[in-house]
């Protein structure tokens, strides 16, 4: 309990714009991502996270401690914010070192560890530039060391891909990973899905201010039986099983891929389905290459839930 | 984790981590301000004191000197005092939150392992700290070159640092009166325009409202009294009563500004 991250029927307003509501969650270590559109709270979110707003109502504990104590809390804490500003004229180096000694360390232990999170975000060679004149990339990855370099426990990454380069998004992804499997919580709001489907060890779908969904993909997607699930099947004989498929109406849509060899089926039951499908095959003599569920994606799941709009109804 | 900032927690430590928490960001602050862009504007606000008294000085060599002390009274009261401390203040010191609000950098303080109840006595103290080096180096100077000037020598350093001691509190009460504008308000400008007037009017209202003033205590403690209505119908204040009621002053606005940030939440997208 003191480890993880808990929010105790939380909800935060902005006079009458909700910010979220009724957010009751409780957050192991591990990668955590944010999803949901514009809007959804995964800022407001964050923020309560990270003790830079207040909760109208409910209560946020970071592996047992409120933001309230302020010098307990905010050594575990490292946010990448979305806001792109820092202080006036300053060099990456010169900033963190300045971060670190308000974070109250000695200056040779600040120099020590500005050097080391520049390092491992493939700074070094700009530390002495001006952060004004970085470029957004540049500026992101000087964030990210913000948030890292005093080697907090919590790590909080609002749209930390922002303006990387593929490689780069390699390097700083491999930065979470590291810090998930030490043990800390990291937090990441994206809207690259792909990339959070690949990282995450849990997901929490937010939409209008609402969680609709938590936890990993596979099972997400098993609790969502109401929602049609895509399967993929890879076969020479696509046309004619998609035409049985429709014929004994176990999908509801089928779509045959350009080749000719693939169709994609939407069905109502997968347990039926497959079980069904099996019959099918063994009747007709169908050879099939592939058969899977196209939808356990994190970008998937979204789409159900948020772009469909099936969670309003 | 958190190996980099763990420290011991046992009271000695803790005040002493917490004063170099405070260094750290006086640092930050007085590198922020003279490399902001606001930093011209009060090096303007200070090289304002020397033109002035230049000017006046040379067309008015041979005076008397007792003509030459109350003249100079006299244009400390409205440059120095009424211009460049009240307007330098104001630049510097309504801009120690608002700024940061403004520019979307303030977050990285709050994020920091630091109570805000030191965070704003610190920021205030290196907004001090520019001030006083500005605007006191500016009062050392044109004391005595005034002087020189129009009475070809005659003047008395204790008199100089009278004038500099009345900057250096006019800055402490005005610093903490503007931080806590800053604080307060989206765009401080209006409150300061207000404080403007009610220090220029201040005569006009009635004794018992008129002490409410911050240039009333400082005038008070001027060398040679003023001319005009400051203290028209009362007493002006002992200077140890006008000393501590500044510093009294600056101690409620600046108590009153550490209750702000303390509430602050970050929000810059209502800013």
């Amino acid at each position: 309990m003191t480890e993880s991250i808990c929010f105790d029927d939380v909800s935060r307003f902005y006079g009458d714009v909700l910010g979220v509501n009724r957010v009751d969650l409780e957050l192991e270590p591990g990668i955590v991502g944010l999803v949901g559109p514009n809007g959804a709270g995964k800022s407001t979110l964050m923020n309560l996270v990270t003790g830079l707003v207040r909760p109208s109502r409910g209560r946020v504990l970071v592996r047992g401690v409120e933001p309230k104590d302020s010098e307990a809390f905010y050594r575990r804490i490292g946010y990448c914010t979305q806001y792109d500003a820092f202080p006036v004229g300053m060099t990456g180096r010169r900033l963190l070192v300045s971060l670190l000694r308000v974070h109250g360390l000695a200056a040779d232990r600040a120099d020590e560890l500005a050097n080391a999170a520049l390092d491992r975000v493939g700074m070094t060679g700009a530390a002495d530039r001006p952060v004004d004149a970085y470029s957004k990339g540049m500026r992101q990855r000087i964030k990210l060391a913000q948030a890292i370099c005093h080697e907090p426990d919590v790590l909080v990454l609002d749209e930390p891909l922002n303006g990387l380069d593929p490689q780069a998004r390699a390097e700083v992804t491999e930065v979470f990973r590291e810090f998930g499997a030490a043990g800390a919580h990291v937090l990441i709001s994206s809207h690259i899905l792909h990339e959070v489907d690949a990282i995450s060890d849990r997901v929490v779908f937010l939409d209008n201010g609402y969680v609709i969904a938590e936890g990993d993909a596979p099972d997400i997607k098993g609790e969502l039986k109401q929602y049609p699930m895509q399967v993929f099947v890879r076969s020479e004989h696509a046309p004619a099983i998609a035409s049985r498929l429709f014929e004994l109406g176990h999908a509801t849509e089928v779509r045959l891929h350009d080749d000719g060899e693939g169709l994609f089926a939407r069905t109502p039951d997968a347990d039926r389905f497959f079980l069904a499908f099996n019959r099918l095959a063994l009747a007709d003599g169908w050879h099939v290459d592939a058969i899977g569920t196209a939808d356990e994606t994190v970008e998937a799941i979204y789409n159900y839930l948020v772009v469909d709009g099936t969670t309003s109804s | 984790m958190t190996a980099g900032t763990t420290a011991d927690d046992r009271g000695s430590d803790v005040w002493k981590r917490r004063a170099g928490q405070a260094r750290a960001v006086v640092d930050v602050e007085v590198r922020k301000m003279l490399g902001g862009k606001r930093a011209l504007s009060v090096c303007l606000l200070a090289a304002l004191p020397v033109i002035v008294v230049l000017l006046i000085a040379v067309e008015m060599p041979g005076l008397v000197v007792s003509d030459a002390r109350r003249t100079f009274g006299n244009i400390y009261s409205i440059v120095v005092l009424g211009a460049t401390v009240f307007f330098g203040c104001a630049l510097v010191f309504t801009h120690l939150f608002r700024g940061e609000v403004l520019r979307r950098s303030l977050h990285f303080y709050f994020l920091a392992p630091l109570r805000r109840e030191i965070l704003t006595p610190a920021k205030y103290a290196a907004g001090l700290l520019v001030v006083y080096a500005l605007f006191g180096s500016v009062t050392i100077l044109v004391h005595p070159v005034f002087m020189t000037i129009v009475t070809g020598g005659d003047w008395a350093v204790t008199e100089t640092f009278r004038y500099v001691g009345i900057t250096l509190l006019g800055c402490t009460a005005y610093g903490a009166v503007f931080l806590l504008f800053g604080t307060l308000f989206r765009n401080p400008i209006l409150p300061v325009a207000v404080l403007l007037g009610w220090e220029m009017l201040n005569f006009l209202l009635p004794s018992g409202i008129r002490i409410a003033s911050i240039s009333y205590h400082l005038k008070s403690l001027l060398p040679v009294p003023p001319v005009g209505p400051t203290f028209g119908g009362l007493e002006p204040p002992t200077a140890a009563a006008a000393v501590s009621s500044l510093l009294v002053l600056s101690a409620v606005a600046l108590g009153l500004a550490c209750f702000r940030v303390r509430r602050m939440e970050i929000r810059y997208t209502e800013d």
